[in-house]
């Protein structure tokens, strides 16, 4: 027990743990992270807030996980490395976990190029930092937590107790290295992992036999991804243009189809069956990847929807929440 | 040879010579010429012909074309016909030429006689009056020119055609003889006093006999007289059926003479095979499309008379006629003979000189009669007395007649400036190396224009000329087969990025890169693909001069008495005359258009592009060949033109006025 | 190679418009290579700006210039002393030769007439990719040869990141193809059977011998030529 976080007692415990991710706003009041912890507490063992995910500016995951903490829940902060560099993140794990934050998910994040997508003009031109990549920055926080050092060396006077986190694409290209590199997430320090969104369980079973055959699944939490699909639409972009995800053409099929030019009330009412089936797939997908030997939980992703995560979960049978 | 240099040509280290020059005697700049005619101009090329060689006319009909049979074109299909396209240059030039006749300035005391008015005397006499000597030429025979006056037959030289080159050469001041006989009308001695330096070029006047029994026999001729009479319009009565004894060129000569003079049958008799015939194969075989027989590996024995009148020759079997090392000496079958049919005999068999009159002077000979002779110097036993062409160097043809009085006047000059004997030494050419198997293959195959000919029977009516000459359309095609050899790509190395532009842009995989691109001349095609690519500018290519498209657009649209409104750059692969090739202003439906001819449109650069709109003109095309004969150049040309477009879009022009077919 | 790609025209223009005699000064080496700035290019451009000039209705004359480099005094100084009526100076030398020449003119101004991009190698003809990044420290060793700073969109140096989508970096578009740069590497290790190296953990670079710690310099004592004046050298 490293930091005595909640998310690292459950799993400590043996439990299936569950962690559910809440999206901060684009905005200076703390009023829709306040919202969104009410629609969703309870329902997980600990709250992602993601860090200016797609490098779409937002509030601060660091500001949200504050709030969630005084709010009485467990967030879990997310640190890219793509916008700060060692120093600054290293100054901002002290900060937050001098406000009692512990579980933080080390990732590079997307290149800031994402940022302008759609109707977006985000900040393509903003000069990226990736001083340290993922897997030095699990070391950095390892570092500072387990021997009281800074990076370069010099000692902090009150260490931070913290749990380390790490992503993972198991299924990316190139497939044959995504198990090794795993092993240097977890060499450098990574004690749970959240996976990529898997919707073909049996490719990612496959690819949990090598994780067992290197012992890793025991040296670390693997807890699978699983994003709840809204609808068909979502599910064929993914797998189309996320890296690593694929998706089942079955699947897609299991929407409903309509015609650009149906009349409304179709739309209004393909557009609730199409939620509903994403639901109910979300249910299938955790139960099908707690049957697969070394996933030791799940990490439930409702982008903009955090309100479907508690009837999902309950679907699930992993409510309550375990207390430990 | 010459070679055009710009300031910014780069230093050629050796001047590699074009195999066709090469092996020219003379070293004719053949390329140049083959060049300058494909290009249009027809005149420019005459002069490039007539540098080294006063005969041009005479060559452009008769010469034995070592340089065709050294052309590397055969590698490819047949060599280029380069007498063909002379004579046409030639024929373009007539009234040129004269515009250009100049009597040479004299600003030299001493003067030069020569002696003979052949190729090789008239040479010498040219080349010496050019550089300030007076010049007076002997000859025994009423008109000038020689053996090309006297022997050969006026189908293959007319006389006009051999006028016109001695009335150019005469046009300098050199003061002509004619009908003076050294030793009967003049001394040796007194020519001697008379001028500083003589120069012997009696040529072989004299036809050689066989002792052969009858050979006397008033119908049993001789080669030279018999032409000679031919040629200068005396009656010559010929049998029904001629037999020539012989198998050289003359022979052939004597014999289609003797057949448009009305002998029904000619038969010619010698002692070689169809492969060792000394006579040129095309020679022999005009003769035989003209109904002349050709006897092989047969011996005159006897000439058979009966009442007085010829009968026939007695011959008898070859055997061999060179012996193990390859010298002439004739062994027979004494016992296998024949007779063939004739009631007259001409014996061709080979020219000697007539030296009686240099009997008793210091110009002394050999126990077999040849001039005492040092080649190296062109000098006889007497000092002060040269001697040049067939009269030293044996039988020979009329450009090596020419060649020999080039040396001549060399060692004469010499020697009047120098009191002293010069030796002469022949010019070290370094001849371009094969065409390689890779280029070879790259090549497009374009059959050889045969020359218009006369049919064999209308041919043996007359001595009217025989062969017509190409016209215009097709000696320009035939200009385009040559390969341009040495005329290609020289790398200025202080230049050269060794980018790996040129390697990757040759149709022909010419460049080799290291340090710098080396450009291997044997395998250039000249067709400067390379140079327009280059991003350095670093290499020129030896045909064409650096920048030339660029010049001539500003020269022609600023020459222009109206505002040009378009230019267009058209190949010259296609074209068909002269007037298509040169740069001219047309007027079309209002547009006042002006047309470059390019070889190869690829050659057409982005600034060429640019430039006329920035001299005026609304409008630019660039229209290319039907079908470019170089791998990969149209979509160069195409790309460059797309980008040429975005550029003037750039510059505020619609880039729409720049097209391309 | 330095790749540098040629400015827009009227771009280039605008820096020169209000000048009445400009030189357009192209180098030899690299910018020749890459087709941007070569002794052809010069005639390119100057002969586009004189389009330009003229549809614009300026009078300007441009002058046209090629030297072997634009970065050693040797060959920039006989150019610069010969240009006492120039009063603008194009240079479609890479960056290096703009500064260099800007550092030794007084008071002609010089304009860059390219953007100066990357280090880089031919892909075939007419294409250049980014290969190094100068970052001062190179790790090449660890990779195989492939670079994680200059063909890593992240300069992650214990890649690949989740990103990679079939051997394409995230970042990469129809009209920009971009290589995922671990893949290459990964494969390379792979062939070269030293697969096991990748799962070393590379420590955090030390980013002070990049651009980050400041312009670099280097230094070569031995080479350095020692200035003596003629009495010290006869003493």
């Amino acid at each position: 027990m490293k930091s005595g976080s909640n998310l690292e007692k459950v799993l400590d415990a043996g439990h299936f743990a569950l962690t559910a991710e809440l999206g901060p706003p684009n905005s200076a009041s703390d009023e829709e992270v306040k919202h969104k912890m009410e629609l969703l507490r309870g329902s997980a063992d600990a709250f992602n807030i993601t860090d200016c995910q797609t490098a779409v500016v937002r509030q601060s995951s660091i500001s949200a996980a504050i709030m969630l903490k005084q709010g009485g829940m467990e967030p879990v902060m997310q640190m890219t490395t793509r916008d700060r560099n060692r120093i600054a993140i290293q100054a901002d794990i002290l900060g937050a976990a001098a406000f009692g934050i512990k579980n933080c998910l080390c990732i590079a994040g997307d290149h800031q190029s994402f940022s302008a997508a759609g109707r977006l003009n985000g900040h393509p031109g903003a000069k990226n930092v990736y001083d340290v990549d993922s897997i030095q920055l699990c070391a950095i926080l390892k570092k500072m937590r387990d021997e009281g050092l800074q990076e370069g060396g010099d000692p902090i006077e009150e260490p931070p107790k913290l749990f380390i986190g790490a992503a993972w694409t198991p299924m990316g290209d190139p497939v044959d290295f995504r198990v090794a590199r795993l092993a240097k997430k977890v060499a450098a320090g990574a004690q749970f992992i959240q996976t990529q969104g898997i919707y073909d369980v049996n490719q990612f079973a496959e690819v949990m036999k090598k994780v067992r055959n290197l012992g890793l699944h025991e040296k670390t939490a693997i807890l699978a991804g699983v994003i709840v699909p809204k609808n068909a639409g979502m599910l064929r972009y993914m797998n189309a243009s996320v890296a690593g995800v694929s998706v089942p053409a079955e699947m897609i099929k299991r929407f409903p189809r309509v015609k650009k030019d149906a009349p409304k009330e179709e739309k209004k009412a393909a557009r609730l069956e199409s939620q509903e089936i994403g639901k109910k797939i979300s249910v299938e997908l955790i139960e099908q990847v707690r049957d697969i030997e070394g996933v030791s939980g799940v990490h439930l992703q409702a982008i903009e929807w955090e309100k479907a995560v508690p009837g999902i979960v309950e679907a699930a049978g992993l409510l309550p929440r375990p207390q430990v | 040879m010459n070679i055009e240099q710009t300031e910014n040509t780069a230093q050629v280290e050796m001047e590699i010579c074009a195999t066709c020059s090469a092996a020219c005697p003379v070293h004719t700049s053949t390329r140049e010429y083959v060049d300058l005619i494909a290009q249009g101009k027809y005149e420019q090329a005459f002069e490039k012909i007539r540098e080294f060689n006063p005969f041009p006319t005479v060559c452009g009909l008769i010469c034995h074309h070592p340089c065709e049979e050294a052309c590397r074109r055969q590698n490819v299909d047949e060599s280029v016909a380069l007498r063909n396209l002379k004579r046409f240059a030639v024929e373009q030039a007539l009234e040129y030429r004269k515009r250009l006749r100049k009597k040479a300035e004299i600003t030299k005391d001493q003067t030069v006689g020569v002696l003979g008015a052949g190729p090789a005397g008239l040479t010498v006499a040219s080349d010496c009056i050019k550089q300030g000597y007076a010049v007076t030429v002997y000859e025994a025979l009423p008109r000038a020119g020689g053996m090309l006056a006297c022997a050969i037959p006026k189908y293959r030289l007319p006389d006009e055609a051999l006028q016109a080159d001695i009335d150019d050469i005469l046009a300098l001041g050199i003061e002509v003889k004619t009908g003076m006989r050294v030793g009967k009308d003049i001394t040796l001695d007194e020519l001697k006093k008379k001028h500083d330096a003589l120069v012997v070029a009696y040529g072989l006047s004299d036809s050689r006999s066989i002792p052969i029994e009858n050979k006397d026999h008033q119908n049993v001729l001789l080669a030279i007289p018999f032409l000679r009479s031919a040629a200068l319009g005396e009656p010559v009565e010929v049998k029904e059926n001629v037999i020539v004894i012989g198998g050289g060129n003359v022979a052939v000569d004597v014999a289609r003479t003797a057949a448009r003079l009305g002998a029904k049958t000619v038969k010619m008799v010698c002692l070689e095979n169809e492969e060792e015939i000394p006579a040129w194969d095309w020679e022999c075989r005009e003769a035989l499309e003209e109904g002349i027989s050709i006897i092989y590996r047969q011996g005159p024995t006897k000439v058979v008379v009966e009442k007085g009148e010829i009968k026939g020759l007695v011959t008898r079997e070859v055997e061999r006629v060179f012996d193990e090392e390859g010298r002439f000496s004739p062994t027979y079958f004494d016992d296998r003979l024949t007779t063939i049919e004739g009631q007259m005999v001409i014996i061709t068999i080979g020219q000697m000189s007539d030296l009686g009159s240099l009997e008793g002077t210091d110009v002394k000979q050999d126990e077999r009669g040849r001039l005492v002779f040092n080649a190296s110097q062109m000098s006889t036993s007497d000092e002060g007395v040269f001697a040049c062409g067939e009269v030293v160097t044996g039988p020979g043809s009329a450009i090596e007649a020419v060649a020999s009085g080039h040396r001549a006047a060399k060692a004469v000059m010499g020697y009047l400036q120098t009191g002293g004997l010069q030796t002469i030494t022949d010019e070290e050419v370094e001849e371009v190396g094969e065409l390689p198997e890779d280029v070879i293959e790259n090549v497009r195959r374009i059959q050889r224009l045969a020359m218009p000919t006369m049919s064999p029977e209308e041919r043996k009516k007359s001595f009217a000329q025989f062969e017509f000459g190409y016209d215009e359309k097709q000696a320009l095609q035939e200009a385009r087969r040559c390969l341009a050899c040495t005329g290609g790509a020289i790398v200025d190395e202080k230049k050269c990025e060794s980018c790996l532009t040129c390697l990757r842009v040759c149709p022909f995989g010419v460049p080799a890169v290291d340090d710098v691109a080396v450009m291997t001349s044997d395998m250039c095609q000249a067709c400067g693909l390379c140079a327009v690519e280059c991003p350095a500018a670093a290499i020129s290519i030896k045909r064409f001069s650096i920048g030339d498209v660029e010049d001539r657009v500003v020269a022609l649209v600023n020459g222009s008495k109206k505002p040009v409104t378009k230019v267009e750059f058209i190949c010259s692969q296609d074209a068909g005359s002269g007037q298509e090739l040169q740069d001219r202003i047309e007027v079309l439906d209002g547009d006042v258009i002006a047309k470059l001819p390019v070889t190869c449109a690829a050659r057409v650069t982005e600034v060429d592009m640019m430039k006329p709109f920035e001299l005026g003109s609304d409008s630019v095309h660039v229209q290319q060949c039907k079908e470019c004969r170089y791998r990969g150049a149209d979509d160069r040309l195409f790309k460059r033109v797309e980008r040429t477009r975005s550029i003037l879009n750039a510059a505020g022009i619609d880039g729409n006025k720049l097209t391309v077919e | 190679m330095i790749v540098a790609e040629s400015k827009p025209l009227a771009e280039v223009f605008g820096f020169i418009e209000n000048y009445k005699r400009v030189l357009v000064l192209g180098c030899g080496e690299c910018v020749t290579v890459c087709q941007s700035g070569g002794e052809k290019e010069v005639a390119v451009l100057a002969q586009a700006l004189r389009l330009k000039a003229k549809t614009d209705g300026k009078e300007i004359e441009f002058l046209e210039n090629t030297i072997r480099r634009q970065c050693e005094p040797e060959f920039v100084d006989p150019v610069l002393q010969d240009i006492s009526d120039v009063d603008a100076i194009v240079s479609i030398a890479c960056g290096v030769g703009v500064n260099f020449l800007a550092g030794r003119l007084g008071n002609v101004p010089v304009f860059p007439g390219v953007n100066t991009t990357f280090m880089g190698a031919t892909v075939e003809h007419g294409i250049w990719a980014e290969r190094c990044a100068g970052c001062g420290d190179c790790v090449l060793h660890l990779t195989g040869g492939i670079c994680p700073i200059a063909r890593c969109s992240k300069t992650i140096l214990n890649g690949p990141c989740g990103g990679t989508n079939e051997g394409m970096c995230e970042i990469s578009t129809e009209d920009n193809p971009v290589e995922c740069g671990w893949a290459l590497v990964v494969e390379r290790m792979k062939a070269l059977g030293t697969m096991d190296k990748l799962s070393e953990i590379v420590p955090p670079k030390d980013w002070s011998t990049s651009r980050d710690g400041g312009p670099r310099r280097m230094v070569r004592e031995d080479l350095i030529i020692k200035k003596e004046s003629p009495e010290e050298a006869k003493a």
